[in-house]
């Protein structure tokens, strides 16, 4: 039997989402709990779901399968709840502490009663050895083999689990890393080895060594967890192969995805983002903003010109990521946001969850928090029997109950304070929104909102509304849209060099650089056969600045002779278009060179959807919104391509309800989504 | 032997004795006994001092108002209505506070309270002249008393304006978020596209929307000494711009005419459109050289203002909505980094423009009335915050008391006196009795002395609290021109934004550590700056050098140990240091050593955090200069409720052929020959509460990574 499936397997925090496809096309989904103990368990439970979907066993399906595209949480996890390995640091001496002085910087500027954070390696495991590299890559203190062996006999003797190994910079001559690396391995066998060079061969040695020590705290835990995931996969009759999505939003074979375990933290997030760009090129246009409204928090990126875009560094927990990931932002407002009265007496909502446990007040696991989710209970916007498909029966008192000590401090009724929490986040999003892109140098006004997670449909048209944005979309495939957008991910590999003094742009020396970059892209993707393409960017500043802008540099006449004044010109109008001027006079300089290789992968025919008679509404519902409406109710599943509806009218489907609000209208695309027109705020952004 | 490590006496002036030996402190005497009497048994104060010397012992201390709420019918239209006239505190200022202004023929009305009869309990703005802590001072209460009386938190509407429609809760709360979402915009911008180390990777500036009653409506958390300074500097710049136009461009440093000390560049673009509330959009940043006798700003040499640099008073940088540019090459004409300055210069100008923009676009959507009515509700909101917090504070009279080693030419251990009365729901500091002004930097400027108060006082309330005016309601602050704290023109001021607005902030918060022990952090570390002006062998271009590296560490405090290498109080951990590996790419610098400085944070029951070890190598091609700016090499910060101070920092240079001589803190021209190493080690933060007490498994950790 030829293999002709593909799966995209997205492990959750609540659900694994399994999607399975074959070139024509999608073919069925499947949802089976997260196992946190063992990811592979449910995994595994999902891959058996969606085969008895289309009547196959497990190893038929698998058997078949020509590629596993997986999201996994497993590094996001450890970071988070601390679960790292225990890992030993070896250091330039003289510089063992700069993981913990954090540059200085301390969080939250006024609160001075805030203690400091343990570092992800103790100092007692930071241990320096003699050795030391000038900025011109010259060695002026050759590796001392004596303090690296009783260095190295120290981390046995603590029983490290990984080594992280950080000297100065060897962004510039990674010889003595290399050298420290490679006797790690042979003295410590089971431990995990990361090299800072090996990881991110970048200048600024706080980012570099913070990155290599992310990586090695969870590099045992996802190596581990990738080998078991293949091992039984292997087992059930599967001999395709399993590709791993990247943070920055590519796919990489299990070893590339153990090496760089850290750049795995956005692993699951990067799969809606795929999504996007997947969405983008079947038609939806070139300029969207996700937004993925969970239960903690949102998660908003960019796509542009159908691309997504990259950025560093990253913060999660006590780790700093510096390797490039998608540019997402996250907001600290969803469904389970914990509404309060601040000290000056005014209403908030957030940044504090109630999380899964014990879940907003109304789940009635007892805890009694006022939540996002209590208040759209309330005002009736979330049908209490139908929460996930019915798996969840909501308790309406309860929600109530919770409100009601805001609403007495408020003086306001309980339905109006649900109102007010309602608005105050739908106005919230917004200055977030406009923040998260005005930072990265974009008008949000013309982008499509692409709205999906379990509470975004509530709210998408009144953010999109209050930024001017016309256009909101919602995905049928909403609820395993990230499982959905793997699918349609290429294989890809990040490389980036960072330039020795850079004086400016020098053409000559970038056209090589580029070139070298290209040859190591080649070579480290020699086991893909299909096709690859390259992008090429740079990161780029005016002398005196520090914070680099990035220049993509397609489209060049790379034999021009006047490459350097072309890229120059390049670097001025983003700047200008990014922060209102340029100085066209002042010399640009070329920090960091940045090659995207992609390793194509064969598109999935895009779904199209029945038109046929027009759906009508199941139920008819009050609900509050600054004035009661009786509203119809609709199911989504059931809506046929080209049907209209206008608002206000409530669409339910198993993984999120849509507010159409009053003058908002919508109709059901034939290419898989529904787009939403939101009535036309008298605001501006 | 004399080490060939200075230039010549002429240009340092007198020098002083350095090294790290600290003064034994003395015993403790009250200031006064009825003081005496008010403190508490037990609590940590240094009242050893003699009382305030003759020369002010019959001075008038001149209370500080610093806030300026009409009753909405008495709000102007017009703002030179209230500028000229106002007896009655809209816009009351202190007689001496901008001398440099008075000098200029401008003068300040000085407000006289009408008194009334002894059966009212207040005169005609609600002020009650029994309630003065100090006889010798006026009182120019905030009028809302109701608030002050206030414990129980009251619903947002409180405070609300008779006559215009308050907005709803939910648009307050819709409006505060933005207001402060437009402040953090204006950072990002700014640190993204200013020119300077010091700010883009430093990021020495400061954010802040004030309205045309020089009040803080919001700000962007940057640098906390810059904060409580900007509504003087639109105070400043009112004063000689009376009736702002909508959309131009001003500039301000002058320390007496409104600003801190010269480095610090303020742009102002006022919002002034239609009858809505008048907000100014301001952008604070420290240049890397402002003109002056020396590089780099910080002059240890000079003993009167000009010497320090370029004075701008207020003026309008625009012109019909272009820049002036003969005014601003005329500025760059006067500094050392021309191209630095005009690009910082135009990535100030471009947040304000940002902020401007973004300010116009709220009062579209939200109206006028509505904006207004919401800031007021949200001043009250905060003042109802930070009154409920001051309340549960112990009642009483306290006194703290913080020591500067030095002015630099010749004076030791001057001292910052805070007498600070605490009473229900109100904070006065009394800081008149400080020592007199001195020749050198260390003085501070109104504006300066004025923040450091009032980041003290936001350093002991909640951290959520959102920081606008109305926060610091509840807090007066007494002073006396002609004090440390207060200098009189023309005395020099840059080091004031370090020292002492550090040593003004931990007399404050020593002071009130017996009345909050739970509130209270030990003293942060001391700052000690070096600039290298020097040839870069590999470029042989000339490169200044700041030194950021080498933090001081931060206090302790009930909640646990102290911050390692966070910095120092007026910074508190927001300023960045630079990556040694582009150091020393830019640079002809070798970095041997940059580790925490074992047992340097002072012991507790929570340990101060460590401050640094920094050894580095000078590698230039022929002698460079340095010039140094700060302090604390002869006390350390201050433990506090028992915890022991943190070491005091020990600054030497090593020339290849000469012994390790001292660093003192404040010189100019010290020659560093090529192949010198400079060996650092910066002060610790102080310890909070009895080292008997310490976890032991918190002294274990400590002795197994070898931190103290």
């Amino acid at each position: 039997m030829s293999r002709h499936f593909a799966i995209g397997i997205d492990v959750g925090g609540t659900f694994t989402d399994i999607v399975l496809a074959t070139p024509r096309g999608q073919i069925a989904t499947a949802k089976a709990p997260t196992t946190p103990a063992d990811q592979t368990e449910g995994v595994l439970a999902a891959l058996a779901l969606a085969a008895a979907e289309i009547d196959l066993s497990l190893s038929g399906l698998l058997s078949g399968t020509e590629q596993i595209l997986h999201g996994t949480t497993v590094a996001t996890n450890a970071l988070v709840e601390g679960k790292i390995a225990r890992v030993g640091l070896i250091t330039t001496e003289g510089h063992r502490d700069v993981i913990e002085m954090r540059e200085g910087l301390k969080p939250e500027r006024y609160n001075l009663r805030l203690p400091p954070p343990a570092p992800l390696v103790p100092r007692n495991l930071r241990i320096p050895v003699r050795e030391r590299i000038r900025a011109d890559g010259s060695i002026a203190i050759p590796l001392d083999r004596a303090s690296l062996d009783s260095a190295l006999e120290r981390l046995a003797a603590a029983e490290v689990e990984a080594v992280a190994i950080c000297f100065l910079h060897s962004w510039r001559n990674p010889a003595h890393e290399a050298e420290a690396a490679s006797r790690a391995r042979s003295r410590l066998p089971g431990a995990y080895v990361s090299a800072s060079a090996e990881v991110l061969p970048e200048i600024k040695e706080f980012d570099r060594f913070c990155t290599a020590v992310a990586n090695a705290a969870v590099g045992p835990v996802v190596r581990d967890y990738l080998v078991r995931l293949e091992q039984r996969l292997a087992a059930a009759g599967f001999s395709g192969s399993l590709l791993v999505m990247l943070s920055h939003g590519g796919l990489a074979d299990i070893a590339e995805a153990g090496r760089l375990a850290a750049g795995t933290v956005l692993s699951g997030p990067a799969g809606g983002v795929a999504a996007g760009a997947a969405l983008s090129r079947y038609g939806l246009g070139p300029s969207l903003i996700t937004f993925d409204m969970g239960g903690t928090s949102t998660d908003i990126a960019l796509i542009q010109d159908g691309r997504p875009r990259l950025a560093v560094p990253r913060g999660l927990g006590e780790a700093r990521i510096a390797l490039p990931s998608l540019d997402i932002a996250t907001l600290g407002a969803g469904g389970g946001s914990v509404a309060r009265i601040d000290p000056s007496g005014l209403l908030q909502v957030g940044p504090e969850s109630a999380g899964a446990d014990p879940g907003p007040a109304c789940y009635g696991n007892g805890a009694g928090l006022a939540t996002l989710t209590d208040a759209n209970l309330v005002l009736g916007l979330i049908d209490p029997e139908h929460f996930l498909g019915g798996r969840q029966r909501l308790d309406r008192a309860a929600a109530e109950r919770a409100l009601a000590p805001l609403a007495a401090q408020l003086g306001l009724s309980l339905e109006e304070t649900a109102a007010g929490i309602h608005r105050l986040v739908n106005a919230r999003m917004p200055d977030g929104l406009r923040l998260a892109t005005v930072r990265r140098g974009v008008d949000p006004r013309p982008f499509t909102l692409l709205a999906f997670g379990g509470a975004a449909g509530l709210h998408a048209t009144a953010v999109a509304s209050t930024l001017g944005i016309a256009a909101v979309a919602l995905p049928l495939d909403a609820s395993v849209l990230s499982a959905w957008g793997m699918l349609r991910t290429d294989i890809r590999l990040e490389l980036s060099r960072t330039r020795l003094d850079p004086a400016g742009i020098e053409a000559e020396k970038l056209v090589a650089d580029f070139a070298a970059m290209e040859e190591e892209g080649l070579e480290r993707l020699a086991w893909f056969d299909g096709p690859l393409s390259f992008r090429r960017s740079a990161d780029m500043r005016y002398g005196e600045q520090v914070f680099e802008i990035s220049v993509p540099l397609d489209g060049l006449d790379w034999a021009s002779s006047s490459l350097e004044s072309d890229i120059a010109a390049r670097f001025h109008d983003r700047h200008e278009a990014l922060y209102t001027y340029a100085l066209r006079d002042e010399p640009a300089v070329a920090v960091n060179l940045r090659l995207s290789v992609t390793g194509v992968l064969p598109d999935l025919i895009p779904a199209r959807l029945a038109a046929g008679p027009p759906a009508s509404p199941v139920a008819e519902r009050r609900i509050v919104l600054s004035a009661p409406h009786i509203v119809p109710v609709y199911e989504f599943a059931a809506l046929r391509a080209g049907q209209e509806l206008s608002g206000p009218a409530l669409i339910e489907s198993p993984g999120t309800t849509i507010l159409l609000r009053p003058d908002d209208s919508a109709c059901l695309d034939e290419r898989g989504w529904l787009s939403l027109r939101p009535a036309r705020s008298e605001t501006r952004p | 032997m004399p080490v060939p490590c200075r230039l010549a006496e002429t240009e340092g002036g007198k020098k002083l004795p350095v090294g790290p030996e600290r003064k034994p402190r003395a015993n403790l005497e009250p200031l006064d006994p009825l003081l005496a009497r008010r403190s508490l048994p037990g609590a940590d104060q240094r009242l050893r001092n003699p009382p305030p010397p003759p020369a002010f012992r019959n001075s008038q201390p001149v209370e500080i108002k610093r806030s300026f709420t009409l009753r909405p019918k008495q709000r102007p239209n017009d703002l030179s209505s209230c500028l000229g006239n106002c007896p009655a505190g809209c816009f009351q200022r202190p007689r001496h506070a901008f001398r440099g202004l008075a000098e200029r023929g401008r003068r300040w009305h000085h407000a006289k309270p009408r008194k009334r009869g002894p059966d009212q309990k207040g005169d005609r703005r609600g002020i009650r002249r029994d309630r003065m802590p100090d006889n010798r001072s006026t009182d120019f209460n905030h009028p809302r008393k109701s608030l002050a009386r206030g414990s129980k938190p009251i619903a947002v509407r409180a405070g609300a304006c008779q006559h215009s429609p308050m907005p709803d809760p939910i648009t307050l709360a819709v409006l505060q978020n933005r207001l402060a979402a437009i402040a953090a915009e204006m950072g990002e911008a700014m640190l993204r596209t200013s020119y300077s180390q010091i700010l883009n990777s430093s990021r020495d500036f400061s954010i802040a929307l004030i309205d045309a009653r020089a009040r803080l409506i919001a700000q962007a958390d940057h640098i906390p000494v810059h904060v409580g300074a900007l509504p003087w500097a639109v105070r400043g710049l009112l004063e000689v711009f009376p009736a702002p136009e909508n959309g131009s461009v001003y500039l301000l440093n002058d320390p007496y005419s409104g600003g801190s000390h010269l480095p610090d560049l303020t742009i102002f673009i006022p919002v002034f459109t239609g009858s809505g509330p008048r907000l100014f959009s301001v952008v604070r940043a420290h240049q890397s050289d402002i003109g002056g006798a020396t590089h780099g700003a910080y002059n240890a040499a000079a003993t009167e203002i000009w010497q320090e640099g370029l004075r701008i008073p207020p003026i309008l940088l625009s012109e019909r909505g272009h820049l002036r540019e003969d005014l601003i090459a005329m500025l760059a004409a006067n500094v050392r980094h021309a191209r630095d300055f005009r690009g910082d210069l135009a990535a100030m100008i471009g947040a304000a423009r940002i902020g401007a923009a973004r300010i116009e676009a709220t009062l579209a959507e939200f109206g006028a009335a509505t904006l207004a009515e919401a800031i007021e509700a949200i001043l009250d909101g905060s003042e109802r915050g930070a009154r409920q917090i001051v309340s549960a504070w112990r009642d009483g009279a306290y006194e703290g008391e913080a020591v500067l080693d030095d002015d630099g030419h010749g004076r030791s251990d001057i001292r910052i006196r805070a007498r600070v009365i605490k009473e229900g729901s109100n904070v006065t500091v009394d800081l008149s009795h400080s020592d007199p002004e001195s020749t050198g930097f260390v003085n501070s400027s109104y504006a300066n002395m004025h923040s450091s108060v009032a980041m003290a006082f936001a350093f002991l309330l909640d951290p959520e609290l959102p920081r606008n005016d109305g926060a610091f309601r509840p807090l007066r602050v007494i002073a006396r021109p002609g004090t440390i704290v207060w200098a009189n023109p023309p005395a020099p001021v840059t080091l004031c934004t370090s020292h002492c607005a550090n040593e003004i902030v931990e007399a404050v918060i020593a002071a009130l550590a017996p009345a909050c022990p739970d509130r209270a952090m030990a003293g942060w570390g001391r700052r000690f700056r070096i600039a290298i002006d020097g040839m870069d062998p590999r470029t042989h271009r000339r490169f200044i050098w700041h030194l950021f590296q080498a933090r001081p560490g931060g206090g302790a405090s009930a909640a646990g140990d102290g911050w390692p290498t966070a910095g120092e109080w007026h910074s508190a951990g927001g300023l960045k240091f630079g990556s040694i590996e582009v150091t020393e790419v830019r640079f002809p610098l070798f970095f041997e050593q940059h580790e925490f400085r074992p047992r340097s944070g002072g012991a507790g029951k929570h340990r101060g955090g460590a401050g640094s070890t920094l050894r580095f190598r000078v590698e230039t091609a022929g002698p460079s200069r340095a010039n140094t700016a700060g302090d604390g090499i002869r006390h350390g910060a201050r433990g506090i409720l028992g915890g022991e101070d943190g070491a005091p920092h020990d600054y030497r240079l090593a020339a290849p052929t000469a012994p390790p001589c001292a660093i003192a803190t404040k010189e100019t021209g010290i020659v560093i020959p090529p192949g010198s190493r400079l060996m650092i080690e910066s002060g610790g933060g102080g310890g909070w509460g009895n080292a008997a007490e310490r976890d032991p498994a918190a002294l274990a950790r400590d002795a197994a990574e070898e931190r103290a």
